[in-house]
């Protein structure tokens, strides 16, 4: 090692002295950085929360009104063909930000944790004919037939379930077979009950299909497979991930069948839920609990 | 044994949610190889409770609290919305147990999923029943943090 005079030395000192004052400098700025960035973060957070609370009958209700008069002027005798076609595009592209509203804030409701399950006695058939009747328009204006079948009774039996988040699922399932489906081409939507306790539901196109190595990627969040510049279909790629999740909550599972340039099949398979009442009194051995407190005790 | 008083409000949480409130709520859940972790601020005398069943995200579908990294995570910003500093909340963990049928030990990974973050944030365990081979009924006391527990052995629908 080389030898330092005690000159030398001492203006070393002085040199790393000097040099570890401006660091803690450094790192102080830093620091207050750090703070500041984070104060921002969390005001950030709360507006945000509070943002998501509010914006849904915000953006709804104007959207309701858009759409419930243009659909009303849309029919209205004393107007021109061409003003009427104007107002259909207006109903049309009003519906379609409905319908992506409405999975952006179901999406953001399972995210925050906030989305229980409200298990009702729910007429299956009639909600999948509301469902189809709510994309008439879509299916009439690219001419394609959509087949809904079932094996339901016609009594309309009724299946437990929630009843908000099967609509979410089923409209999720019948606007991208829509949206991927070609020009004059069919749907077949199929209902049935696998045995009493399993309603199975599948939406079949015959649209673009998915190569099989995509499959597993059309759940993802934010991911479209033709995204970029070729990107030729509507949405943002959160529907299905939203499909996903529910399909989650309601303890379902879902199956994807799909050949390229053939088309895909989605079939959900549900099982019966349970009404809150039965969930939360499951066990008759009343209300008594034992009191756990203290550190590490176990109470049996 | 404990009674519970009827007349405080409260909430039934449903696995995958979140709740965390000011105001006092008796939570009730079930849990069978979920975990929940309670977390409660000693100063300022309110709670919150996740519910989480499986331990991590995988990027497919939604990042919601069905997964623990995720659920605990959004418990404790939410708690820290509400106006805690970390430095003042407690917690305590209960469920994981291993149903006979499962062999990839879901509830002993959500167990630990919830300990090692509770030890990255270094929030203090006041306490924890977790394991075993049955399920849990908890109520929680989001006022006094206080936690009623009981095994059930008939389970609906709680995983």
């Amino acid at each position: 090692m080389e030898k330092l005079t005690d000159e030398e030395l001492l203006k070393e000192l002085k040199k790393r002295f000097e040099m570890n004052k401006r660091m803690t400098y450094i790192q102080k700025e830093l620091m207050s950085d750090l703070r500041r960035a984070n104060e921002k973060l969390l005001a950030s957070e709360k507006v945000q929360s509070q943002f998501l609370s509010n914006i849904r009958n915000e953006i709804n209700n104007p959207l309701t009104s858009i759409m419930g008069l243009s659909k009303e002027l849309e029919s209205e005798k004393s107007i021109s063909d061409q003003c009427s076609r104007k107002i259909g595009l207006i109903y049309s592209e009003a519906s379609k930000l409905e319908f992506q509203m409405q999975n952006i804030i179901v999406a953001a409701e399972l995210e925050a944790g906030e989305s229980p399950l409200y298990v009702v006695k729910v007429d299956v058939d009639s909600l999948l004919k509301s469902v189809i009747k709510s994309f008439e328009y879509f299916s009439s204006k690219k001419n394609i037939k959509v087949v809904y079948k079932t094996t339901f009774p016609k009594s309309g039996k009724k299946f437990n379930t929630d009843s908000d988040k099967l609509k979410v699922i089923l409209s999720n399932l019948v606007m991208n077979a829509l949206e991927f489906s070609e020009e004059k081409s069919e749907i077949i939507i199929n209902a049935e009950l696998a045995d009493a306790n399993t309603l199975i539901i599948s939406v079949e196109d015959y649209g673009e299909g998915i190569a099989k190595a995509d499959i597993n990627k059309i759940f993802e969040r934010f991911i479209q497979l033709d995204s970029g510049s070729t990107k030729k279909h509507l949405g943002h790629g959160i529907g299905l991930s939203v499909v996903k999740s529910l399909i989650e909550s309601l303890e379902a599972t879902i199956d994807v069948k799909s050949k390229l340039k053939k088309g895909s099949t989605f079939t959900v398979s549900i099982p019966q839920g349970y009404i809150k009442d039965q969930m939360s009194s499951f066990s008759n051995d009343g209300d008594d609990f034992l009191f756990f407190d203290d550190e590490d005790v176990e109470v049996i | 044994m404990m009674k519970i008083d009827k007349s405080i409000p409260t909430h039934f949480l449903y696995p995958s949610n979140l709740f965390a409130d000011k105001e006092r709520h008796m939570v009730t859940t079930i849990l069978g190889s979920c975990v929940a972790i309670c977390l409660y601020n000693e100063k300022l005398k309110y709670g919150g409770i996740n519910h989480y069943m499986l331990p991590l995200w995988n990027n497919n579908g939604l990042a919601t609290p069905r997964f623990g990294n995720i659920a605990n995570q959004k418990l404790l910003e939410k708690m820290i919305r509400l106006g805690s500093h970390k430095n003042h909340i407690v917690a305590k963990v209960f469920g994981g147990a291993n149903q006979l049928n499962s062999s990839i030990n879901i509830g002993g990974r959500n167990i630990d999923i919830a300990l090692s973050f509770l030890e990255e944030n270094k929030i203090k365990l006041a306490g924890k029943s977790v394991g075993g081979s049955v399920g849990r009924k908890i109520v929680f006391d989001t006022n006094s943090g206080s936690v009623l527990m009981k095994y059930v052995q008939k389970t609906i629908n709680s995983k």
